[in-house]
C-alpha cells in the first residue's frame, strides 16, 4: 500500500487528499500539530454550538440549563460583589494547606516503602486498607472529631488524597532501576547515599507527576467537605445556590473550579520541563 | 610472583525453588586470574556468567565458595572492583563529565577541580572529547557505553568486570567498541573479567577464554588466546583465529543436542 502511493508521488509532493485523511487515522500514529488542535477547538465549538441551540433555543428550561449568556452576566455580578473571590480564596487555601500537609507526610513515607521491605511491610497492607474506605463517607466522623472548621476540610482532603499519594509514590521509587542502585554499590557507596543521591533524583520525576495527578482528585475532597458544612468556598456556594434554584451560580461554581484545577495542572506541568529538561526528549 | 589478582574459590550459587529441587547455577566455580590479564567467560545465555560476575562484583551472595582480590576476600562490593553493565547504566540527570565525576566523589584525596580532570581525561581516553556536557539521552547506545567505561576506569580499580557490555549494540559499533577497549586495554593494563555470548568477541579482545556451559554451570575448557598483539580486525579471519573458534564452538555444542539455537540466544 504504501510503496504503491509513494510510486504516484514523490516523498516531499503534496499528498492527496483523501490520503492525509487516511493518514490521520493510522493506529497510534502522530498527526500534524494543526490538525490536533483544529480537531480540539472543533469539539469545543460543536459543545458551545449544542449548549446554545438547547438553550436560546428554548429547548430546555432554564432552571435545568441556563444560556451562556446567563452565566457569563452571573460570573461577572459574583465577582463584581467579591463573592466569587473570596469563596475561591477560601477554596484555594484549603486546599493548598491539605495538599501540602498530606503530600509532606506521603512522599516520605512513600519512598521508604519504596525501598525497604521492612517499613512496605509495615504500612501497605493497612494503606491498602484504608484506601478502599471511601473518603466521603468519613465527613461525618470528621465533624464530630474536628469541628466544621478549616481543620475538617484539611482532614478529608487528607483522607482523600495521602492513601493513594502514599501507594503511588512506593511504586514510583520501585521503578527506579536496579542497575542504578547496583551501580552505587560497585562505587562502594553507603545505603543512605546511594537513597539520596541516586533514587530520589531518578524517582523525582515520578513523584512529581504523582502530585500533580493527585492534586487533581483532592479538588474533589475538597468540594465534597465544603458542600456538607461550610460557611464559604465555592462548594458551598454551590450547595447555598441549589438551595435558591440558582442554577447559573452552580455552573460558575463548577467552571471555576475547573479553570482553577486547569492552571494549577499547567503550572505543574511547566515545573515539571523546568526541572526535569533530561527527562523530556525521552530515551 | 605473588598470588593470583583474583581468586574464585570453589563458589556454588543455587536457586531455591518455590517447591521441590532448585536450580543449580554455578557448580563448583575455581578461577584464579593473574594481575593483567585479560579473562573472558564465554556462554550460551542462561548458563550462569553474569550471576557469577555479579557474585565477583559482590552483588550477589555466593551459596557456597569465596572470592578473594590480592589474596583478601571480599564480601561486599567496593571500589578495588569496577563494573560496566550491559544495561545503559548512566544516570540521566547527570551530564556525561558529571556521570563519571560522580565516580570519583568519594576520593577524598582529590580537590572538586582534580577530580573534574580525572573525569575530562578519562572521558578523552574512550574518544569523547566534544561531549562533556551532554546528557545521556542525547547520545547513541555506544556512546553511553563509552561513558560507562570511562566511570568504572576513572577511580582506577585493580579489577574491571564486564557484564556484556555490548549485548545491546548493533554490530557495526559492537565491533568499533571493542577495537577501542582492546586499544584502551594494550595502552593502559589491567586485570578484566569480561562476559559474553559472542565467541568472535571473546577471541578477539582477551588472552584467555573460558568456555561455560549451562545446568550445572561450570567451565569446559580453559584456552590460552595467543594471537599477537596489538590486536587488528584483520586477524578475525586468520586461521588461527577461526581454529579457536572451532574449538569453542563445537564445545558449546556438544553439551546440548540442541546445538546451534543456544548460541544463538540473548537478542
Amino acid at each position: 500500500m504504501d510503496g504503491v502511493a509513494k510510486r504516484e508521488a514523490p516523498a516531499d509532493a503534496e499528498p492527496r487528499t483523501g490520503k492525509r485523511v487516511r493518514n490521520l487515522w493510522r493506529l497510534q500514529r502522530a498527526i500534524p500539530a494543526p490538525a490536533y488542535w483544529g480537531i480540539a477547538a472543533l469539539t469545543i465549538l460543536a459543545l458551545a454550538v449544542a449548549w446554545s441551540v438547547l438553550t436560546y433555543g428554548g429547548f430546555v428550561n432554564p432552571l435545568f440549563l441556563p444560556t451562556p449568556s446567563a452565566i457569563f452576566s452571573r460570573a461577572v455580578e459574583l465577582s463584581r460583589t467579591g463573592v466569587l473571590w473570596s469563596d475561591a480564596a477560601a477554596s484555594f487555601y484549603r486546599i493548598t494547606v491539605g495538599f501540602l500537609i498530606s503530600s509532606a507526610v506521603a512522599v516520605p513515607l512513600g519512598i521508604l516503602m519504596g525501598t525497604y521491605k521492612v517499613a512496605e511491610a509495615a504500612l501497605e497492607p493497612t494503606v491498602d486498607l484504608i484506601r478502599y474506605m471511601p473518603a466521603v463517607a468519613f465527613v461525618p466522623l470528621t465533624i464530630l472529631w474536628v469541628g466544621i472548621g478549616d481543620g475538617q476540610k484539611f482532614l478529608i482532603i487528607f483522607i482523600g488524597t495521602f492513601f493513594q499519594q502514599v501507594l503511588l509514590v512506593m511504586d514510583n521509587v520501585k521503578r527506579v532501576p536496579r542497575e542504578f542502585i547496583n551501580v552505587g554499590y560497585t562505587l562502594g557507596l553507603k545505603e543512605g547515599t546511594i537513597l539520596r543521591k541516586i533514587v530520589l533524583p531518578a524517582a523525582a520525576p515520578a513523584i512529581f507527576d504523582t502530585l500533580r495527578v493527585t492534586l487533581g482528585w483532592a479538588w474533589t475532597y475538597l468540594v465534597v467537605a465544603e458542600l456538607v458544612a461550610a460557611s464559604t468556598g465555592l462548594g458551598h456556594r454551590i450547595m447555598e445556590a441549589q438551595r435558591y434554584f440558582q442554577t447559573d451560580t452552580i455552573m460558575v461554581g463548577i467552571l471555576v473550579i475547573g479553570i482553577l484545577g486547569l492552571i494549577t495542572d499547567f503550572a505543574f506541568k511547566f515545573a515539571h520541563g523546568r526541572l526535569f529538561a533530561w527527562t523530556e526528549q525521552g530515551r | 610472583m605473588s598470588g593470583p589478582k583474583l581468586y574464585i574459590q570453589d563458589v556454588t550459587k543455587r536457586f531455591e525453588a518455590k517447591r521441590g529441587q532448585g536450580l543449580l547455577a554455578l557448580d563448583n566455580i575455581d578461577l584464579e586470574v593473574p594481575e593483567n590479564q585479560f579473562a573472558t567467560i564465554v556462554g550460551p545465555s542462561g548458563c550462569g556468567k553474569s550471576t557469577l560476575l555479579s557474585i565477583v562484583g559482590g552483588l550477589e551472595e555466593p551459596s557456597t565458595g569465596k572470592i578473594f582480590v590480592d589474596g583478601r576476600p571480599v564480601t561486599e562490593p567496593g571500589r578495588d572492583r569496577g563494573m560496566v553493565f550491559q544495561s545503559y547504566t548512566l544516570f540521566p540527570w547527570l551530564t556525561v563529565r558529571q556521570n563519571v565525576e560522580f565516580a570519583l566523589r568519594p576520593e577524598a584525596n582529590l580537590s572538586k577541580k582534580e577530580q573534574r580532570q580525572a573525569a575530562e581525561e578519562h572521558l578523552r581516553l574512550v574518544g569523547l572529547e566534544g561531549f562533556f556536557d551532554s546528557y545521556p539521552h542525547q547520545l547513541s547506545g555506544g556512546m553511553q557505553q563509552r561513558v560507562a567505561i570511562a566511570r568504572a576506569l576513572s577511580y582506577r580499580p585493580k579489577i574491571l568486570l564486564m557484564d556484556e557490555p555490548f549485548g545491546a549494540l548493533d554490530a557495526q559499533t559492537r565491533g568499533t567498541m571493542q577495537e577501542l577497549l582492546t586499544h584502551i586495554w594494550e595502552t593502559h593494563r589491567i586485570t578484566v573479567l569480561f562476559v559474553t555470548h559472542d565467541v568472535d568477541e571473546a577471541i578477539f579482545i582477551s588472552d584467555r577464554v573460558l568456555v561455560m556451559t549451562a545446568r550445572p554451570g561450570r567451565f569446559k575448557d580453559d584456552i590460552s588466546i595467543g594471537l599477537p598483539r596489538p590486536r587488528d580486525f584483520e586477524m578475525m579471519t586468520s586461521v588461527e583465529f577461526v581454529e579457536y573458534k572451532q574449538r569453542i564452538f563445537r564445545e558449546i555444542r556438544q553439551e546440548h543436542a540442541g546445538g546451534p539455537t543456544l548460541v544463538k540466544g540473548e537478542g
